[in-house]
C-alpha cells in the first residue's frame, strides 16, 4: 500500500553495485514466471473444477491470475514490498539501479523507476495498442466494404469489435497520461520524479501483464458484447469474457496507482514559486484526467468482480430470475463509462492548450477560463451517465434531468474552444505538426461535439441509438479530438522526449492522409447511421452500400497515414536531427534541460518566477534556458533554429539567450 | 517560464521527512479514495438489488439469512484492531518503542483473528452465492472484507518487525502512521459491510 520510501532507518543493504536481485530479473524473467505460474494454476484448477458447472471459467480465471501475478513476480514487482516488510530499505545504489542509471537500453525491459524510462515504455505500449486495434478496424472495415462480403464470419467479426473497441479504449485512456503525464509532467513542474518511483514502475507494469491477457480473449471464444460488456450477455459469453474481466481488474489497479502517483506528484512536488496560476494548463488536464479516473474505475473493476461472481460461482447479480438487474451493470459501467470520456478527452486537448500559446506567441487566452472550464468537465462528467441508458427503461423519469445535464456539458466544452480560439486569435502562428493537431481538433471535436447533443436529445436518441451514427460520434471525440490531440503531443514532445526533431514532410504526410481519411469515413458512418444502419452488425442492406464503400475507403487512408506516422517516428527516432533542447522556443521548464536529460533532471532545483505563458510581443524571442555543464549545441530543424546557452560548465549558472529567426514568428 | 534563481545542491541531500511523509499520507489517502469508490460500489450494489427486488428474488421464501451479529463481530474486532494500532502509534510519538512493537502486535493478532472469524462466517453461511442475489452480494462483500484484513495483515507484519529492528524512531513517525489511516479505513469498511447486511428483507415487496 504504502510506496515504502526509507525513512530514518540505518540502509541494510550495502551491496556495492545496487539492485540486489532485481539484476537478474527483467521481462524475459518475467514471463518465464508468468507462463510457469499461469501452468501450475492452470493444472491444478484444471484437476479440481474442470467438470463442474463453472469449470471452464474457473480454470481461465485462475490461469489468467495466476499469469498475472507469476510476471510481475517475475519483472520483480514485490521485492519492493518484500524488502520493506523484512526491515531492508533500499541503498542509495539500489535507488541508483532501480532507475536505471547506467544500463543502457535494458533499462526499458526492466522494473526501472525513472519516470523518463516509464514515459517511453508508455509510448511504446501505446503504439502497439494503437497497431493492434488499428489493424481490427482494417479488417471490420474490409468487413464493411460491401453488404454481405462474407470477410470475416459473424462469430470472428463479432469477437474482433469487441476487441477492437475495449484495446482502443485502453490505448485512447493510457495515451496521453501515459507518456507525457509520466515523462514530461514531472520535468514541466521542475521536480526530479515522480512522487512514488516504483508505484510509477508498477502501474506501468501492470499493463504490460494485462495485455496478453487481453489478447487471450481472442483464443477463448472472443469478446461477444462490444467492448461495454454489457449483463446479461456477458454472463453467457464464452470464456474471453473471463479473459475481459481480468484484464479490467489489473487496468483498474494500475489507473489507481498511476493516479495517486501523478496526482501526488502535482501537489506536493512543484517548483518553489509555481503557484496554481504559474502551474501549466497541460499539468492541470493531466491531474483531472487521472484525478477523475481514480474514483471511476474502481467502479468498473466491481462490475467485473460481480461478473466473475456471477460467471464461476453461479452468483445472480445480474441475472433477473435470480433477483439481479442488468441495469446494476449498466450504471456501474456508464458511472465509469462517462467520466472515461474526459479522462481522455481533457488531457489531450489540454496538450493542444498547451503548445498552441508556443505556436502563436501569445499567452493562453483566459488562463483562468481554461482551469475553469476542465473543473467544470470534470464535475459535470458524473452526472450524465444515464444518457447511455435512455431506450434501456431504466428510471424513464430521469430521462429529462440526464438530458439537461448532458447538454450542459457543452458550456465548459465550448470555453475550452474559445480559449484555443482566444489564443489564436490575432496570433503569427507558427504552423507546424503540433499546431495542425490543433486546427484538425478543432475542427472534428465541432462536429464530434454537436452531433453528440443531438444524442443526449432524449427523442433523438431513441432514433439514433444503436446506430453507426453513434459510432461515428464518438470515433468524432475520442478520435478526432483526442487522439490528434495525442499525436499533437508527441509530435510537440518528441525532440524533448527523444532529442531528435520528427520528419516533419512525413509528418505533414501523414496528418493529411489520416485527418482527410478519418473525415471520409466518419462522414460516410453519419450517413448510413442516420440512415439506420445499426452498429456490431456484420452485414447490413443494400440501400447502405455506398456510404459503407466511402467509409472503408477513408479508413484505408487513415491506415496508410498512420504507417506513415510510425514511419516518421522510427526514423526520426532512430537518425532524425539532432534537437536543440528548446527547438519551439516554449516556456515552460521541460524545455530548460539539456538533451539528453540528466538522470535527475535538474541539477539546479528550479524557481518560478513567472507565468508559463509570457509570450509578449516585446520578449516574444526570449527564451530561458538553464543548462549546466553541457556542450553548447546548434541545431538546424528547418523552420527555426535555436542556440543553447552557452553556459560556464559546473556553476549551475544561468544565461537566457534570444536566438530565434523572426521571420520564421 | 523564466527561470531567476536556484538553489545550488551538491548530491541532492535527503529531503525533509515532514515534506516526505506528508507526500506519503497524500498518496495513501488518494489510494483510499479508489478504494473507498470500489467498497461503495459493492454497497451500492446491495441496496439497488435490495430495492429492486427483481422478480420478487431478492431472497428466496423461507431461506435462513446470514447472522447479522457476525458481521458486526467482525466489525467490531477490525475497529478494536485499529484501536490498538493507533495506541501504538501513540507510544512511538513519546518515544516508546517497546509501546508500538506491543500495539502492532496486538494489532496484527487481532487483524489475523478477524480474518479466521471471517473466513469461518463465509464456510458456514447457510447459503451459496447462486441461491438469489442477496446471496450473491453477501459473499462478495465478505470476500472483500476478508481482502482488506489479509492486506493489512501483510502490512502489519511489515510495521511489526520493522518497529522490532529499531526502524522507527519518534522524530519521524509518519510511516506508521500513515498506516494508521489505512488501518481506521479498514476498520470503517468492515463496519459498513455489517451495516449493509443488516438490511435483509426487500422493502419493495411488490417485486
Ligand atoms: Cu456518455
Amino acid at each position: 500500500m504504502s510506496a515504502a520510501v526509507s525513512d530514518v532507518a540505518p540502509q541494510a543493504s550495502t551491496a556495492p553495485t545496487g539492485g540486489g536481485v532485481l539484476r537478474r530479473l527483467n521481462i524475459v524473467t518475467a514471463v518465464w514466471a508468468g507462463s510457469a505460474l499461469a501452468a501450475i494454476g492452470w493444472f491444478i484448477a484444471h484437476e479440481l473444477w474442470q467438470d463442474g458447472d463453472h469449470g471452464s471459467d474457473q480454470v481461465v480465471l485462475v490461469t489468467l491470475i495466476c499469469w498475472s501475478v507469476g510476471f510481475m513476480v517475475g519483472i520483480g514487482a514485490f521485492n519492493g514490498p518484500i524488502g520493506w516488510i523484512r526491515g531492508n530499505d533500499l541503498a542509495h545504489e539500489d535507488e541508483l539501479f532501480l532507475a536505471g542509471k547506467d544500463q543502457g537500453i535494458g533499462r526499458y525491459f526492466r522494473f526501472t523507476t525513472d519516470h523518463k524510462v516509464v514515459g517511453i515504455q508508455y509510448l511504446i505500449v501505446t503504439m502497439v495498442l494503437f497497431a493492434l486495434g488499428g489493424t481490427l478496424a482494417m479488417l471490420i472495415r474490409t468487413n464493411l466494404i460491401s453488404p454481405d462480403s462474407q470477410f470475416l464470419s459473424a462469430q470472428t467479426y463479432n469477437a474482433i469489435v469487441g476487441l477492437h473497441g475495449l484495446i482502443m479504449i485502453i490505448a485512447t485512456i493510457i495515451m496521453v497520461t501515459g507518456p507525457f503525464g509520466n515523462f514530461i509532467v514531472p520535468i514541466m513542474i521542475g521536480a526530479r520524479d515522480m512522487a512514488f518511483p516504483r508505484l510509477n514502475a508498477l502501474s506501468l507494469w501492470l499493463i504490460v501483464a494485462a495485455i496478453p491477457v487481453l489478447f487471450s480473449a481472442a483464443f477463448l471464444g472472443g469478446i461477444p458484447t462490444g467492448w461495454v460488456g454489457y449483463a446479461p450477455l456477458a454472463d453467457q459469453a464464452p470464456p474471453g469474457m473471463d479473459a475481459y474481466s481480468i484484464f479490467i481488474l489489473i487496468f483498474a489497479v494500475s489507473s489507481a496507482v498511476a493516479g495517486a502517483n501523478i496526482t501526488t506528484t502535482v501537489l506536493t512536488m512543484r517548483a518553489r514559486g509555481m503557484s496554481w496560476r504559474r502551474t501549466p494548463i497541460f499539468v492541470f488536464g493531466t491531474v483531472a484526467s487521472v484525478g477523475l479516473a481514480l474514483p471511476a474505475f474502481p467502479l468498473f473493476m466491481a462490475s467485473q468482480i460481480l461478473l466473475q461472481v456471477d460467471r464461476t460461482q453461479g452468483g445472480q447479480f445480474y441475472v433477473a430470475s435470480g433477483g439481479g438487474s442488468p441495469w446494476l451493470y449498466a450504471n456501474l459501467f456508464w458511472l465509469m463509462g462517462h467520466p472515461e470520456v474526459y479522462v481522455i478527452l481533457i488531457p489531450a486537448i489540454a496538450a493542444l492548450m498547451e503548445l498552441t500559446p508556443v505556436f502563436a506567441r501569445k499567452p493562453l487566452f483566459s488562463f483562468n477560463t481554461a482551469v475553469i472550464a476542465i473543473a467544470g468537465i470534470v464535475g459535470l462528467s458524473v452526472m450524465v451517465w444515464a444518457h447511455h441508458m435512455y431506450a434501456a427503461g431504466w428510471a424513464p423519469d430521469l430521462n429529462g434531468p440526464f438530458m439537461l445535464t448532458t447538454e450542459m456539458i457543452s458550456v465548459p466544452t465550448g470555453l475550452l474552444f474559445l480559449v484555443i480560439l482566444g489564443t489564436l486569435w490575432r496570433g503569427r502562428i507558427w504552423t507546424t505538426v503540433p499546431m495542425l493537431a490543433t486546427y484538425a481538433m478543432l475542427w472534428n471535436f465541432i462536429i464530434g461535439g454537436i452531433t453528440g447533443i443531438y444524442l443526449s436529445d432524449v427523442p433523438a436518441d431513441y432514433a439514433l441509438h444503436g446506430s453507426m451514427f453513434v459510432t461515428a460520434h464518438f470515433h468524432y471525440t475520442l478520435m478526432g479530438a483526442g487522439l490528434t490531440g495525442a499525436i499533437g503531443a508527441l509530435a510537440y514532445w518528441f525532440p524533448k522526449m527523444t532529442g531528435r526533431m520528427l520528419n516533419e514532410r512525413a509528418g505533414y504526410i501523414s496528418f493529411w492522409l489520416v485527418q482527410i481519411g478519418f473525415n471520409v469515413t466518419f462522414i460516410g458512418m453519419f450517413a448510413v447511421g442516420l440512415a439506420g444502419q445499426p452498429r456490431r452488425v456484420v452485414t447490413y442492406a443494400h440501400l447502405f452500400a455506398a456510404g459503407n464503400l466511402v467509409s472503408t475507403l477513408g479508413a484505408y487512408c487513415i491506415g496508410i497515414g498512420m504507417l506513415v506516422l510510425l514511419y516518421a517516428i522510427v526514423s526520426s527516432w532512430m537518425h532524425g536531427p539532432i534537437a536543440p533542447a528548446n527547438p519551439w522556443g516554449a516556456k515552460t521548464l521541460e524545455w530548460t534541460v539539456p538533451n539528453p536529460i540528466p538522470l535527475e533532471n535538474f541539477e539546479v532545483l528550479p524557481v518560478v518566477t513567472e507565468d508559463p505563458y509570457g509570450y509578449g510581443v516585446d520578449e516574444a524571442f526570449l527564451t530561458a534556458e538553464l543548462v549546466s555543464g553541457s556542450a553548447p549545441r546548434t541545431a538546424s530543424t528547418g523552420s527555426a533554429t535555436a542556440t543553447q546557452a552557452e553556459v560556464a560548465a559546473g556553476s549551475g549558472q544561468q544565461v537566457a539567450t534570444l536566438d530565434r529567426e523572426a521571420g520564421q514568428l | 517560464m523564466t527561470v531567476s534563481a536556484h538553489v545550488p545542491v551538491a548530491g541532492h541531500p535527503a529531503e525533509d521527512v515532514q515534506v516526505v511523509g506528508g507526500r506519503q499520507r497524500t498518496g495513501v489517502l488518494l489510494l483510499i479514495v479508489a478504494d473507498a469508490a470500489f467498497v461503495g460500489a459493492l454497497v451500492f450494489s446491495y441496496f439497488y438489488l435490495r430495492g429492486l427486488n427483481t422478480s420478487g428474488a431478492w431472497i428466496t421464501q423461507g431461506m435462513h439469512t446470514a447472522t447479522i451479529w457476525v458481521g458486526w463481530l467482525i466489525g467490531l474486532i477490525a475497529v478494536a484492531s485499529a484501536w490498538c494500532y493507533r495506541s501504538g502509534v501513540n507510544a512511538l510519538r513519546t518515544g516508546k518503542i517497546g509501546g508500538l512493537i506491543g500495539g502492532a502486535g496486538i494489532a496484527l493478532a487481532l487483524v489475523l483473528l478477524d480474518s479466521v472469524v471471517q473466513i469461518i462466517q463465509l464456510a458456514s453461511l447457510p447459503f451459496k452465492p447462486d441461491a438469489n442475489a442477496y446471496a450473491s452480494c453477501v459473499y462478495t462483500l465478505a470476500g472483500a472484507n476478508l481482502f482488506h484484513l489479509l492486506l493489512t495483515a501483510v502490512i502489519g507484519v511489515g510495521i511489526w518487525n520493522r518497529a522490532r529492528l529499531g526502524r522507527y524512531v519518534a522524530t519521524n513517525p509518519w510511516q506508521v502512521e500513515i498506516v494508521a489511516i489505512w488501518w481506521n479505513w479498514i476498520a470503517v469498511a468492515a463496519i459498513a459491510g455489517a451495516v449493509t447486511t443488516s438490511f435483509i428483507a426487500s422493502p419493495n415487496v411488490g417485486g
